[in-house]
């Protein structure tokens, strides 16, 4: 099934211009395993010409990606209130 | 607002909502504190619940607690390419264990509503980032929001699998991969009568289908696929170190667990209504944070009360029970005036003496013996292959069983490594 097929079913909130995590760009340039590609059940991260680009809106806050990374390279906290994933059927 | 209270709990899920009815039944003046928009908001059950979520329920809530149904038929199953092998357990009618699926949203509402009415006061939307320290002990947390410092001589830390607060206020340190599953989950929207008839079902019946094997691809990990009413949960459990060993996919395995002969035809004709992704922390006995500090109390997922054995997830039960026994102890260092670090290990002593701590000493070694990937990899093939001979019309005269297992063993697995496996299945039973 499409990834977008399944995140259409998912409510948000996004907290525009406010993302809960960030990653270092420094540390994910010199990583070799890139974890974090495979390990998030939305593909927040994604490979463009070699670099990794986080792209948080989709985040369901699971925190697979901070525990995944080997190199403490994923600054990972709460959205702020309200913000975020909003599940109707959990 | 007020900004002082008897207790705070953080986190509106089973374990906070449980301490917060508790304590606010007994007098306390208690504030629950949720991130999400409402309780239930962030969490994701597979969602069986063993045991009914309290003793003390009143004949009318006995009726109108959200469960979906009752669980009266346990399926295990190991599958292997299309192949599968099941056993299945029913439960006889009237002595039909309290087992229920639920859906976490109108469960964890439920609850939190429940600790309203007793008292508690819930703020949703307020999300928790320190604890606030005084003379070496905790005396409040801050909240994210203005003038958001509220205080009480006794914090319960409810915040789930991830509690950042743990690890902040050191209970826990980082987990690694090793310690942790990946769920994904999706709830698959089918009518009454269709579930009841492919499950084979009357009225509130449930059934409960475990498989591990093909479910997962082989990686060490479990599948599942619950009835609600009127609806389905299907998911997977992966062991986090895994996947990242095989650089696979969860989504992309939740795909192919969704063709597999077994369960294809179950959920055929469904409608997706959501998709979720959550952590499950899979620690062991050993390997669990500490359950208190001065001031501090953990429950649920956020003190590493989970038993995963590939087969079984338990985490709603123990979190209703240690919410309970966390505020227990609450009460009883009010009632002391007492709150030393003696009068919070004392929610360990409760701990030990409930089925909790016992529960997850008992399956400790299980699931040690459930990180052997051969388990999910191998003999799900050498059973099913057993099967498979068994069964299969050749023409040729059949061999005895045990030659059938021995041959098949043979052919999927080394026996210097079928003999580790027996000793390390002696420590599993």
């Amino acid at each position: 099934m499409n990834l977008n097929e399944r995140l259409y079913r998912i409510r948000y909130r996004i907290n525009s211009g406010n993302p809960h995590l960030l990653i270092d760009e420094g540390i994910c340039e010199k990583c070799v395993e890139k974890d974090c590609l495979n390990i998030c059940p939305v593909d927040n991260f994604i490979l463009e010409e070699s670099h990794v680009i986080l792209k948080w809106e989709d985040c369901v806050e699971c925190g697979a990606c901070r525990i995944a990374c080997p190199h403490g390279s994923i600054r990972w906290n709460y959205p702020d209130g309200a913000y975020g994933v909003s599940y109707r059927y959990g | 607002m007020n900004h002082r209270f008897d207790a705070i709990v953080v986190g509106a899920g089973p374990a906070g909502s449980a301490a917060a009815y508790l304590l606010a039944r007994k007098g306390a003046h208690v504030l629950c504190l949720e991130r999400g928009e409402y309780p239930g908001a962030k969490n994701v059950s597979g969602g069986i619940l063993y045991g009914e979520p309290f003793h003390d329920l009143a004949e009318n809530e006995k009726e109108e607690w959200p469960r979906e149904r009752r669980i009266v038929k346990h399926v295990l199953a190991m599958a292997a390419g299309s192949d599968s092998t099941r056993i299945t357990y029913q439960g006889t009618g009237g002595e039909a264990p309290m087992v229920f699926s639920v859906l976490r949203t109108g469960f964890d509402r439920w609850l939190s509503t429940r600790a309203q009415r007793a008292g508690a006061r819930i703020l949703t939307e307020a999300p928790v980032d320190e604890v606030i320290w005084e003379n070496g002990r905790a005396a409040g947390v801050k909240v994210r929001r203005p003038d958001g410092d509220v205080f009480a001589p006794c914090i319960i830390l409810a915040d789930g699998a991830n509690s950042l607060l743990a690890k902040k206020v050191g209970l826990r340190t980082e987990y690694k991969a090793g310690q942790m599953s990946l769920a994904v989950k999706e709830v698959i929207k089918l009518s009454k009568e269709t579930i009841d008839a492919r499950f084979g079902l009357n009225a509130e019946e449930g059934a409960a289908i475990s498989i591990i094997g093909e479910a997962t691809s082989g990686l060490e990990g479990g599948a599942f696929l619950y009835t609600n009413r009127e609806s389905l949960s299907l998911g997977l459990v992966c062991h986090m170190d895994a996947l990242i060993r095989e650089k696979s996919r969860i989504r992309t395995l939740l795909d192919r667990f969704k063709q597999i002969p077994l369960i294809s035809p179950l959920i055929q004709g469904g409608v997706l209504k959501e998709y979720s992704a959550h952590l499950i922390p899979t620690l062991g006995f050993r390997e669990r944070p500490k359950p208190f500090a001065q001031g501090i109390l953990a429950a649920g997922d956020a003190a590493g009360f989970i038993v995963n054995t590939g087969f079984q997830v338990r985490g709603m039960d123990f979190a209703l029970a240690s919410g309970a026994a966390a505020a227990e102890t609450v009460l009883d260092a009010h009632r002391k005036g007492d709150f030393s670090l003696k009068a919070m290990a004392a929610y360990e002593e409760r701990l030990k003496d409930s089925y909790i701590l016992k529960d997850l000493k008992t399956f400790r070694s299980m699931e040690t013996g459930m990180k052997n990937q051969a388990l999910y990899a191998v003999y799900p093939k050498v059973i099913g292959g057993v099967f498979a001979d068994l069964y299969q019309g050749t023409g040729e005269p059949k061999k005895r069983l045990w030659r059938l297992l021995w041959e098949q063993l043979r052919s999927h697995r080394k026996l210097l490594d079928v003999l580790k496996d027996l000793f390390s299945l002696r420590r599993f039973l």
